[in-house]
C-alpha cells in the first residue's frame, strides 16, 4: 500500500482523483438537498414550469407580454432587455470614453484637467448609488403636464423620457439591426480580395449603398400602415402620448452605466496611446502626416491593437453590471429570473438558467472580440 | 551669453518656461485652442457658480426644520444634520452608538496601519488585521464588561459596510492564494477544474452571486451548515472577491523569471517554503497596484448588498430621505453617501498611484 503512495506518478494520480471525487460529491450532495427541500415544499423539480403562467407583470419588453404569458417569454424579455441595454451602454461608454481618454493626452491643458477630474468622480461613486441618483433626479422630474420639452420634439417628465419614435414595427427594427451587422461583416470578409482591393474606394461606395438599401428596405417593409413615417409625442392634458416612451429606470440605467463605465474605459484608452510608441508618431511627421492624420491613421489603429484584451475584460464587467437594474425595477434578465425564483421556487432549474444566460453572453463576446484580436493582430516584432 | 556657451562645448542649463508662457502654451497656443479654453472656463465659471448658490449661498444649513427647506432654492443641508446618526450607524442602538464609532475608528486605523511600509511582513500584517478585526467585532457586538449585547441584524451604516469589506478582503487574500496556486499547480485535472470554477464565477454578476448565497444556499445547505444570512452573504462574496484577486496574483506569479523556482529548487526548498519563502512574496510584490485597485473596487461594490436587503450606508441614505418630510432632500443625502464613498476610494486609489511609483523607483 505505502508502496504505491511512494512513487511520485501513482500520488499524483491519486490526489487528483481525490480532488474531482470531493468537488463531485460536494455538487452532488447539494444537487440532493436541495430537490428533497424542494420536495418537501411540493415543488417538482424541473422544466414544466416554464411553459406555465407568470401571473406577473413586466415594466419593460421588447416583445409582446402580459401576465398569461409563460416563464419562458418572461425570461426572453429579461433577457432580450439585457441584451438591449448592454449594447446601448457599451456603446456610449465606448464613444464617451474614448474622447475623454483622449483628452486625457491632449496638449491642451483645460481639456486633459477637466478629462481627468471626470475619471477620479465617475470611477470612485460606487455605480449603484449613481443609478440611485439619475432614477431619483428622473422620477422627482415634473409631471406630464409641465413636463420639460425640447422644441415640441420630446418631452422629459417624471413618467419617462418621450422621444420621436418611427412608426415602424420592433420586429422589423430588430431585423435591420441584424441585417446591417450581417453586411458589415460581411463587407469586411469580402474587401480581403485583391480585385476589390484595386479599387478601394469604388467598393466602400458601393457596399455603402448596398447597406443603406437593404436596411431602408427591410425598415420600409414593418412600416404600419396609415401612419406618417415619424412618430411625434403629444401633450394630451395629464399625460403623453405617443412617440418612444423611454421609462425612467430605463434612462437612469442606460445613463449611469455608460458614465460609469467611460470613466474606466477612458482610463483604459489612455493607457492604449500611451503605449504606442513616440517613433512611430515621428515618423508620420516626418512624413508631413498633419496632427489629426497622425491620430487616425496611426496613433488610434495601433492603441486599438494594445487595448483591446483589457477592453474585453472591462466589456464583460460591464456586460455583468447591467444586473444592478434590478436596484431601481429595471427588468433585466437577473430581476426577471428573481422574480421567478420567488414566484415559482424552482430553485435549481431557475439558477442554472441565470448562470447559463451570463455564461453564454458573456463567453460569446469575449470570442468575439478575441476574433477581433487574432483578426487585426500585425504580425512581426517592433508593431507598436 | 547663450553663444559663448555652445562654442565651449558646454551643455547650456535647461530652460523653464515662465509662468505665463507656460500658460499661453498649454492654453492659448492656437486661436482653436484660446476658443476651447475660454468656452471651458465659461462653462467651469458657470457650474461653479451654481453649484456655490445651491450648495452654500441658498443653503438650509442645521438650524433649520424640514419646513424651511421647502421654501429654500438651495441645498438642504438640515437633512443631514438631523439624520446623520442613521446614515452613520443605521439601526444600532442609539445610546451604544459611540461603539459603532470606535469599531469604524479601529478597522480604520487598521487599514492604515497596514499601509505603511513596517507592516508588510508575512507575521505582522495578519497580526494587525487579526488585533483590529477583534476590537471591530468586540466593540460591535458587545457581550463582555457590562456592554449589551447588539446582535448582527441590528448593525447597520457605515459600521456594517466596513465590516462587510474588512471581512471579506481578509477572508478572500487566504482562498485567493489557494486558488492561485491551484491554478498553477503540476497536476493537470486540478488546474483545468480551478481554471474552470475561476471564470465560471468571474463571468456571473456579484448581484447573482450574493442573491443566490442569501436566498437559494439555504436549501442547497445541510441545516446545521446555514447559518447567519449576513455570513452566507459575505462567504458568496469572499469567494467572487477572491476569484479575482486569485487572477491578480496569478499575475504577479508569471511575472517572476522561472530562474527563481528553479533556484528554490536547486537549493532542496520542497514547494512550501518555495512557496511561502520564494514565490509568493515576490507575487505580491508585483501584484500591488492591481490588488489595491481590486481593493477599492471592492469597497465600492459593498453597496451591491442593498439588493440583498441589508441597512448599509447606501440603504440607510436611502431610508434619510424617505420619509415624507425629507422627501425632497435626494441631491443632499446622496451628495453625502458619494463624499463618503470618495473619501475612502480615492484616498485609497491615491495611495495605490504613490506605491506603483515607489516600486517602479526600487526596479529601477
Amino acid at each position: 500500500m505505502f508502496a504505491v503512495l511512494r512513487n511520485r506518478k501513482h500520488r499524483d494520480i491519486g490526489l487528483q482523483v481525490l480532488f474531482i471525487g470531493v468537488i463531485v460529491a460536494i455538487l452532488a450532495s447539494a444537487v440532493i438537498i436541495t430537490r428533497r427541500n424542494l420536495d418537501a415544499q411540493g415543488i417538482a423539480v424541473g422544466w414544466d414550469f416554464l411553459n406555465y403562467a407568470t401571473g406577473w407583470t413586466i415594466s419593460f419588453s421588447l416583445i409582446p407580454y402580459d401576465i398569461n404569458s409563460s416563464y419562458a417569454r418572461a425570461l426572453a424579455v429579461g433577457f432580450l432587455n439585457t441584451l438591449l441595454l448592454a449594447a446601448l451602454t457599451l456603446f456610449l461608454a465606448t464613444i464617451l470614453g474614448g474622447a475623454i481618454g483622449t483628452a486625457r493626452l491632449s496638449a491642451h491643458r483645460l481639456l486633459s484637467k477637466i478629462a481627468l477630474v471626470y475619471v477620479q468622480f465617475f470611477r470612485n461613486i460606487p455605480l449603484i448609488l449613481q443609478a440611485f441618483f439619475w432614477y431619483s433626479v428622473f422620477t422627482h422630474l415634473p409631471n406630464a403636464r409641465n413636463a420639460y420639452n425640447l422644441g415640441e420634439l420630446a418631452y422629459f417628465s417624471n413618467r419617462g423620457f418621450y422621444l420621436p419614435g418611427l412608426n415602424i414595427e420592433r420586429g422589423a427594427i430588430g431585423l435591420a439591426v441584424l441585417t446591417a451587422v450581417a453586411l458589415l461583416i460581411v463587407g469586411y470578409g469580402v474587401r480581403r480580395f485583391a480585385v476589390l482591393r484595386r479599387n478601394d474606394g469604388l467598393v466602400k461606395l458601393a457596399g455603402f449603398v448596398i447597406l443603406v438599401v437593404a436596411v431602408a428596405g427591410v425598415l420600409s417593409s414593418g412600416r404600419i400602415a396609415e401612419t406618417p413615417l415619424f412618430d411625434l409625442p403629444v401633450q394630451r392634458g395629464l399625460r403623453i402620448a405617443g412617440g418612444l416612451e423611454l421609462a425612467p429606470e430605463f434612462c437612469a440605467a442606460v445613463i449611469a452605466i455608460s458614465l460609469f463605465g467611460a470613466s474606466y474605459i477612458a482610463e483604459i484608452v489612455r493607457a492604449g496611446l500611451l503605449a504606442v510608441s513616440r517613433g512611430k508618431v515621428e515618423a508620420g511627421l516626418a512624413l508631413g502626416l498633419t496632427g489629426s492624420q497622425i491620430f487616425w491613421k496611426i496613433r488610434l489603429p495601433l492603441a486599438i491593437r494594445i487595448m483591446l484584451p483589457t477592453l474585453t475584460n472591462q466589456y464583460v464587467w460591464l456586460v455583468k453590471a447591467t444586473s444592478i437594474g434590478i436596484a431601481i425595477g429595471f427588468s433585466d434578465f437577473f430581476m426577471v429570473v428573481a422574480n421567478s425564483i420567488n414566484h415559482s421556487g424552482q430553485t435549481l432549474s431557475l439558477i442554472f438558467i441565470l448562470i447559463a444566460g451570463f455564461w453564454a453572453i458573456n463567453f460569446s463576446l469575449a470570442a468575439v472580440l478575441n476574433a477581433v484580436n487574432r483578426a487585426i493582430a500585425l504580425r512581426g516584432q517592433n508593431v507598436r | 551669453m547663450s553663444n559663448v556657451a555652445i562654442v565651449s562645448g558646454e551643455i547650456p542649463p535647461p530652460r523653464h518656461d515662465t509662468f505665463l508662457a507656460a500658460v499661453r502654451k498649454g492654453y492659448f497656443a492656437t486661436p482653436g485652442a484660446a476658443a476651447v479654453t475660454s468656452v471651458c472656463l465659461a462653462l467651469i465659471a458657470l457650474a461653479v457658480w451654481t453649484v456655490f448658490r445651491w450648495a452654500v449661498l441658498d443653503a438650509v444649513w442645521s438650524s433649520g426644520g424640514p419646513d424651511m427647506c421647502q421654501q429654500a432654492t438651495g441645498a438642504c443641508w438640515a437633512v443631514i444634520a438631523a439624520r446623520w446618526r442613521l446614515i452613520f450607524f443605521g439601526l444600532y442602538p442609539y445610546d451604544e452608538q459611540w461603539r459603532s464609532a470606535l469599531a469604524c475608528a479601529a478597522i480604520l486605523a487598521t487599514v492604515v496601519v497596514s499601509c505603511f511600509p513596517f507592516s508588510w511582513s508575512a507575521k505582522r500584517l495578519p497580526l494587525v488585521w487579526i488585533a483590529g478585526y477583534g476590537v471591530f467585532y468586540g466593540l460591535m457586538r458587545g457581550g463582555f464588561l457590562g456592554l449589551p449585547t447588539v446582535l448582527e441584524t441590528q448593525w447597520g451604516g457605515l459600521s456594517l459596510t466596513l465590516f462587510v469589506f474588512s471581512t471579506v478582503v481578509v477572508t478572500g487574500m487566504p482562498i485567493a492564494v489557494c486558488l492561485a496556486l491551484l491554478r498553477r499547480s503540476r497536476l493537470p485535472v486540478i488546474a483545468r477544474t480551478v481554471a474552470v470554477l475561476i471564470d465560471g464565477i468571474r463571468s456571473l454578476p456579484l448581484v447573482a452571486i450574493l442573491f443566490t448565497a442569501a436566498i437559494i444556499i439555504p436549501y442547497a445547505l445541510p441545516h446545521f451548515l446555514v447559518g447567519d444570512k449576513l455570513y452566507r452573504v459575505i462567504a458568496g462574496f469572499s469567494l467572487f472577491f477572491a476569484v479575482y484577486q486569485a487572477e491578480i496574483i496569478r499575475g504577479g506569479m508569471q511575472a517572476l523569471p522561472a530562474g527563481q523556482e528553479e533556484a528554490a529548487h536547486a537549493l532542496g526548498l520542497n514547494y512550501w517554503q518555495t512557496m511561502s519563502r520564494i514565490v509568493l512574496p515576490q507575487a505580491f510584490r508585483h501584484a500591488l497596484p492591481p490588488t489595491i485597485n481590486q481593493v477599492v473596487i471592492t469597497f465600492m461594490e459593498t453597496s451591491l448588498i442593498v439588493i440583498i436587503g441589508f441597512f448599509e450606508v447606501m440603504a440607510s441614505g436611502n431610508a434619510a430621505f424617505s420619509t415624507a418630510e425629507w422627501s425632497a432632500t435626494y441631491v443632499e443625502v446622496y451628495v453625502f453617501v458619494a463624499a463618503i464613498y470618495f473619501a475612502f476610494t480615492f484616498t485609497l486609489s491615491r495611495y495605490g498611484a504613490y506605491l506603483e511609483r515607489r516600486l517602479n523607483v526600487a526596479r529601477h
